[in-house]
This record gives structure tokens, sequence and C-alpha cells, in this order.
């Protein structure tokens, strides 16, 4: 008999159902995957497993589970096998602890919870637990606060918490989306470790088929609440048969069509390929223009579209969660790359690194302590009209616009950067053009965020980053929170408008084989330094910096036997 | 969080020094001179200028800034013009009434709120969330006045069992002291409860979305045990702030109900003297409540510390 046996199990939320008559297996000590994406219902079937479902779900169908029918018990009696027989990894690891207790506080309660021992039995055990997922008790005593780890480490914590009582279940619920790739590796070499120390079955829930193809022997596929199809993990993703699992596949590995190579000009040539040709089009271009001349008449020679120099920037050292008080943290320390007209540039690194505060730097949110930031050749700290060559496009498709403000006005937002006035007719008429280059109707204007999906906000942000006809993008971890599916439209969407408009791209990202599809040059910067540059395919197939060589170990592959694309990485 | 400690104490005796001199400048500018208004409109000009330089009215401001700041931190607060007598004498007076008071009407505001509160959080929508809801809305929407005099109406006249006003004084016993001040505590506790409540139940919701207190529950807490060991420590940061404003509002802001119960305390002396010029009690009594807004704020900041260890690094 299977240890967890889902049966007809569906789930609706307030009448909304998200789970259509699930049957599914899992037998002990077994990995299972389950695959889907976002609204696909695998994450609402772990919580339904836990018992932890949302108010308003109405449940129907078994959950059985060692002899037991779990969805029949009291809360009680729930209670007493979750965290003990079945527990469970989530997500977010920067919020999954309670930040006003210790680490061992929370390891130790859940362990007393369950067994009648002593609080220093309890502590003994904790202690031993945390070491075994690899948070040793010199460096990490029990008396840290979560606040005192990083992201990686709490996840740990978090493992912890779940492995200490040996449950005969560990549901774990994207466990390592929220990581960088080494510490993804790390993460998952744990789980597999525990898994095998205690004979434990894992339910191993992911959008990443190459994490779950690594660590699974079967697997489930989602979608919209239904399982697509499920099956001994080989033979269905060698066959691929199954239209959609084989969709999910192409689109994970997605190459956009990319014309325009390369091609290091002047900028001004391509002010030409503008088709639009409306009046207020003609007005923006012309104060291009006439910046354009101007930074020509001063350096008199061609300079990059985006050049830093020997860029150097710090932290004050009163400034929480830097190592130490007294001394300066440097979180960019003398960094120089040029990116060119029209080009895709790459810039990798794991948290930390230094990738977001070289961001902030590049669109003039924070002044950098020595060093240059020079836009067509002209100093970045020349006012305004420097920076709205270039724009950004942010990770979080929900947090980056006020929910409050209508599209229309959203993305309408950067035309007060331009130095003349935009009546509000050519407003109107510029963000539909928008919205409509990104795919999405003029009529869209009307609308307020929330009744986009995430693809759809995320186009609404290139619009807004589109309408002052900037040359650079900086893409700020842009694709990571969308699912492969609508991640491959939006590189589609992104490489179109490259080829149109002649847009540089800066893509900032974590996900090294995104980056790999997409940019021609790339940098990986670590602690703050760019160890490693040079053209994407050279530097991912023959890294030369060890920094290098253990990122690209780190990503996930598909086993050989499950490929479709012609660009494996 | 020693670091915490001293940042935060650096700010309160910068706010307090501010504060004298807020207030100093703020009472130099009010229109009417004290001297005159005691000596009625008749009085000659000698009289006055005599007056004045017997109250040392007629001295430099800064010679008399710094004579009132240093008075001060000698318990010598200066002599009432009107009264004659000295001013941390009538202050003390009305501090023995005002400082129980509200004590006592904040307490009440706290052992009413948290237990509704956290009844209303954990029946969130259900029918004791809706009761708890009404009733607070009730209890901030009805002026406390009309509410006191309600409360003297049933318990004073009808029943009898409290007396309608004034205040004995300590000296009669704690408990019959005490016991006059039963309903004032009580018809200033109701807005302040019901405010309490609604924050503590909004931000216990709040808390209870957060990932941790999943986390807990998938540990094997029940929804009440994780409410009582995960969600009411996080949820406490906005309900002690809001402790703390009562705290200074109840001290002073009481004026309305200690008219309603002929209770002499400092909301009342404020107004008093403020209507008879008499300035150098209200520059008093507003350091005075200055100095107990910022003693209560360092202690909210405090207890954040306590509640929440992020808090403790001195950023």
């Amino acid at each position: 008999m299977a240890l967890l046996t889902l049966e007809q199990l569906s789930v609706s939320i307030h009448d909304t159902p998200v789970l259509h008559n699930l049957n599914i297996d899992i037998e002990a000590g077994e990995v299972l995957g389950v695959i889907g994406e976002s609204g696909s219902g695998k994450s609402m079937t772990a919580l339904a497993i836990m018992g932890l479902l949302p108010h308003g779900a109405a449940l129907s169908g078994q959950i059985k589970f060692n002899g037991l029918i779990l969805n029949e018990l009291s809360e009680q009696e729930r209670a007493k096998i979750c965290g003990d027989d079945i527990s469970m990894v989530f997500q977010e690891p920067m919020t999954a602890l309670n930040p006003v207790h210790t680490i061992g506080d929370q390891v130790i309660e859940c362990i007393r919870l369950h067994q009648n021992i002593s609080g220093k039995a309890a502590a003994e055990l904790a202690r031993e637990t945390l070491a075994q997922c690899g948070l040793p008790p010199d460096e990490f005593p029990l008396s840290r606060y979560p606040h005192e780890l990083s992201g990686g480490q709490r996840q740990r914590v978090v493992i912890a918490m779940a492995v200490a009582l040996k449950p005969k279940l560990l549901i774990a619920d994207e466990p390592t989306t929220a990581l960088d790739v080494t510490t993804q590796a790390e993460i998952l070499d744990l789980l597999l470790s525990l898994k095998q120390t205690y004979d434990m079955a894992l339910m191993l829930i992911s959008h990443d088929l190459a994490v779950v193809a690594n660590m699974a022997s079967k697997v489930v596929i989602m979608k919209e609440g239904h399982v697509v199809e499920q099956g001994p993990i080989e033979p269905l993703f060698r066959e691929l048969s199954h239209p959609y699992t084989r969709a999910l596949f192409k689109a994970s590995d997605h190459v956009p069509d990319r014309k325009n190579m390369p091609s290091i000009q002047p900028s001004e040539s391509i002010q030409g390929t503008d088709t639009h040709d409306d009046v207020s089009k003609d007005d923006t271009n012309r104060t291009a223009n006439t910046s354009d001349i101007k930074s020509a008449g001063t350096s008199g020679h061609y300079s990059p579209l985006l050049e830093v120099s020997d860029l150097i920037c710090e932290y004050p050292g009163t400034r929480q969660g830097w190592f130490g008080r007294s001394k300066k943290f440097r979180a960019v320390n003398e960094v120089s790359f040029q990116v060119h007209a029209g080009e895709s540039v790459g810039l990798v690194g794991e948290s930390g690194c230094g990738k977001s505060t070289l961001t902030r730097a590049i669109l003039g949110l924070m002044n950098p302590a020595s060093g240059q930031i020079a836009i067509n050749g002209r100093n970045i700290t020349q006012g305004f009209e420097v920076l709205r060559h270039v724009q950004v496009v942010f990770q979080d498709p929900y947090g980056s616009f006020n929910p409050r403000h209508k599209v229309q006005r959203l993305v309408s937002e950067p035309l007060h950067v331009l130095t003349q006035k935009v009546s509000s007719k050519e407003r109107k008429l510029l963000v539909a053009q928008m919205l409509e280059s990104v795919g999405l109707h003029a009529n869209d204007a009307d609308k307020y965020i929330h009744e986009f999906s995430g693809g759809q906000r995320q186009r609404i942000a290139i619009a807004r980053a589109l309408i002052i006809r900037p040359k650079l993008i900086v893409l700020d971890e842009a694709v990571s929170a969308l699912d492969v599916s609508i991640r491959a439209k939006v590189l589609d969407l992104l490489a179109s408008l490259a080829n149109s408009h002649g847009l540089a791209y800066l893509f900032i990202s974590h996900d090294l084989s995104v980056v790999r599809n997409v940019t021609d040059r790339v940098l990986v910067m670590q602690a703050g330094a760019i160890v490693e540059r040079g053209n994407t395919g050279d530097v991912f197939n023959h890294p030369a910096h060890e920094y290098t060589q253990r990122l690209v170990a780190s990503v996930p592959r598909l086993p050989d036997y499950a490929h479709v694309a012609e660009h494996p990485l | 969080m020693l670091l915490y400690l001293l940042k935060r104490l650096f700010s309160l005796i910068v706010t307090l020094f501010v504060a004298s001199l807020v207030v100093f400048v703020v009472l130099e500018v009010v229109p009417g001179d004290p001297a005159s208004y005691m000596l009625g409109i008749n009085a000659s000009a000698d009289t006055v200028a005599a007056l004045k330089s017997e109250l040392g009215l007629d001295q430099s401001r800064f010679a008399r800034y710094i004579q009132w700041v240093g008075g001060m931190f000698q318990g010598d607060f200066g002599t009432s013009y009107t009264y004659r007598t000295p001013v941390a004498e009538m202050v003390r007076e009305r501090l023995n009434v005002s400082l129980p008071l509200t004590l006592f009407a904040l307490t009440l505001a706290i052992v009413l709120a948290f237990p509704a509160g956290l009844l209303a959080a954990s029946r969130r929508g259900g029918a004791a969330d809706s009761v708890v809801m009404a009733i607070t809305q009730l209890g901030v929407a009805i002026p406390n006045f009309w509410f006191a005099m309600w409360l003297v109406l049933l318990f004073a006249i009808k029943w009898q069992w409290f007396s309608a006003g004034g205040f004995p004084g300590w000296g009669e016993g704690f408990f019959v002291g005490m016991k006059a001040l039963v309903l004032p505590a009580v018809a200033l506790a109701l807005p302040q409860a019901s405010i309490l409540t609604r924050v503590l139940r909004s931000s216990l919701l709040d808390v209870l979305n957060e990932d941790y207190v999943r986390t807990a529950r998938a540990k094997g807490l029940t929804r009440r045990q994780a409410l009582w060991r995960h969600a009411l420590r996080n949820a406490m940061i906005p309900v002690l702030t809001i402790i703390g404003l009562q705290f200074s509002f109840l001290l002073a802001g009481a004026i309305i109900i200690e008219n309603v119960f002929f209770l002499p305390g400092l909301g009342r002396l404020i107004f008093q003297s403020i209507a008879q010029r008499d300035l150098i009690v209200v520059e008093s009594v507003i350091m005075l409540l200055v100095f107990a807004v910022v003693v209560v704020t360092f202690l909210v900041d405090i207890a954040y510390a306590w509640v929440d260890p992020r808090m403790r690094r001195g950023f």
C-alpha cells in the first residue's frame, strides 16, 4: 500500500474549483516530482495534504496516509501528524522563520510538540539536526536569530525543523526557487542525502524540469488543477508524448529569434530604423538627436552607449547587515565595462555579489564612491536628459506598480523626464502605441494593474520603459518570476523590440540558462568585481575562472534522454 | 543592544532640549502681559513695572530661559503668577489625580482590548468577530462625555454605587481614592480600549498571513497555538505604539472627563492657566507633558527591542 494516496481529491476556494479529481500515490522512500506552472494547483495540493488550505476552501475526496484518512481528522489529531510524520519545506526561506524567536527555539518547539522529552534533550537533538543540515553548532549556535542568517542558511533551518523527527514524508514546495544556483545545488544535495539517511519519501514541487529530472523517480505534471500525466520519470521525459509536457520542455529552453547580432556602431545609426511617424514621436526623436549631436560635439569621437569605468560603490559601515560596523562595505569594486548600441549583455552572479548595487548606480539611484558612468559619452551626473536613455524593468511584476493608478498613468510616467511637455492627447496616443507594441490592446490603458496577469504586467513594465525611446533597457531579473511559457513569450517580445527599435539590453539574472540564450556577451560578477567576461557561448562552454566554473556546474541540467531543444546548456 | 539604548537616550535628551526652546519661544510670542493681567486694567505703569521685576519678567529672554531650565533641574518650576504658590506644588497635586487616573484607564483599556482583539482575530469573520467589531465601532464613535454622563446617571444617581464626582484625596485611603476614579477611568477607557482592540485585531490578522505562521502550523501547531506562540508577539509592535500614544493623551487630554467629574486634574490646570495668562504654569506643565511623552516613547522603544530582536541592532 502506498504511503500517501490522494483519491479523487478536489478543492475549491469560495466555490472556484482549483483542484479537480486528483489521484496521486507516493510510496515510502520514493521521490515524487510535481511539475506545473503557477496556477496549476501544485502548491494547493501540498497545502491540502498538510491541512493548511486557506479560508473558504472546500475539499472533497480522500487523503489517505498510513491507513488514516487525513481530511476526516480533527484539527488536533491532524496537528499531531504534521511536523512529525509529514513535514513541509516552503519556497521563501526569508520569511518562513519567525523573526522574534531564535532558530534553536523554533527547532526545539517542533521537537517538543511531538515528543515528550526534556528541554535539554530536545536542544541536543536540535543541535544534531542543524549540524546534519549543514549548520554546525560552533558557527550557528541555537541562540542565533533568523535575520542573522542568509537565505540558504535559513532554508537549512527550515529543513532541520522538518526532518528533526524523521518524518515518513517530506513535502518540499519550490525549496530552492528563491536561492542562487550554487546554494540550490547544495540544498538539493542535502535533501537527497537526508532522504537516504531517514528513508523518507519526498514530494518535490517545482517548476524547474531539470531539478525534478535529477531528483525524482516518478513525476506528476499538473495544469490548471488537473493532472496532465504522471508516471516513472524516464519514459515520460524520453518520449514527451503529451503535448503539454512537450510544450513545457520547449519553453524552458526557449531561444528567442534575435536577428541583429552585436554591431559596434555609433548610436546615431539606429535613428533611421524608427518606423513610427506621428507628431509626438518626432518630437521625442528631436530631443534625442540634439543631445546626440551635443555629445558628438563635445567628445568628438565615437563613445559606447554605456561606459562604466573603475566604478566603486560603497555602503557606510553603520548601515546594518554588512560586515562590521566601522569599515565601509565595498559592494562594487573597480568595475569597468561597456555596452554598445543594439547589444545584449548579460550580468550574472549570486545574490550579494553587487549586481543590484551596480544596477542602482547605472540608473542614477545611488552615488558611486568613485569612477565614472557615462551614457553616449556623457557622465550621468550631468542630469536627467542623460539618464533618459536608460530605462529599467524590475523583477517583481506585482510590486513594481502603484495599484491605485491606471495603466495610462503608469506607462506615461517616464515622460516627465523629457525636457519638453507632452500634451495629454499625445500622451494617450503614445501609451496606446506602446501597449500595442508589447502585444496588449490600446484600451488596456484604462484598466488597473490588478486586472493583469504576471506576464501581462511585465509587458506593461516593458511598455513603460519603452515610452521615452531609451537606447538601453536594464532588465533586472525581469523574467525570473515568470512561468516558463510566459517567460518564453516575453523573451521573444524583447528580442523583436531589440530588432525593431535597436535597443541594447543589460540583462541581469541569476538564471544562467536564460542569460545564455538571450545575450551576446556576458559579465560574471563575484564579491563586487567582474571575474570573467567574454562572448556568452565561450564563457559558458569554456569557463576560465574557478567561480564561473562553479556557477556553470551548479546549473541543473536535464538528463541526456530528455532533450527537445537544439541549444542545450 | 547597548548602542541602541544609547542612541534612544541621546534622541530623548535632544528632544527635551528642542521642546524646551519651542515652548519658551512660543509663550514669549503669545500676546498678553501677565503682570498687567494680574493687576487689572487700572494699574499704574509703576506698579506693573514693579511686579514685572518681582516676577523676573524684566530680565533678558536668554537669562529667563536659563533660569527656567536651571530651576527645573532642581525641581523648582517657579511661582505661579496668579496664585503666588510654587508651580511644582500645584503640579504635584494635580498629578496625584491625573497619573493614577491615566494608569487606571490605560490598564482597563489593555485588559479589555487583549482578550477582545485575540478573540476577534482568531474567529475572523465569525459571530464573535462581528460582535467585537460592532462594539468597538460604537466605542470609538460615542463621545466620551456623553458616555460619562450616562455612567453618572446610572451608577451614581440611580444605583448610588459611586459618587457623581469630586475627589476626596488619597488621605482617606487607597481604595476610597480609587473608587472615586472608577467612573472617570471607565469613561476614558472605552474609546481607548476600542481603538486598541481594532489595532490588535488587524495587526494579528496581518501577522497570521505571514509565511512563518504557516510554517508553525506545518510544524504541528493548532491554529490557536500558532496564534499565541507565533503571531501575538509579532503583532505587538503597532499595539505598543498605540499604548504609548494613549498614555500621553490620557495624561493631559482628560480635561472633558475631569470637568464632568469635577476632578482636579492636569487638564483643568492647563486650561485655567492659559485663561489667566499664568504662563509660568503653562510652560511647566507643557514641559512636564513633553517629558512624559518622551520618556514613554523611550520605554516603548525598549519594549520594541524586547519584542523584536531585529530592533536591537543600533540603527
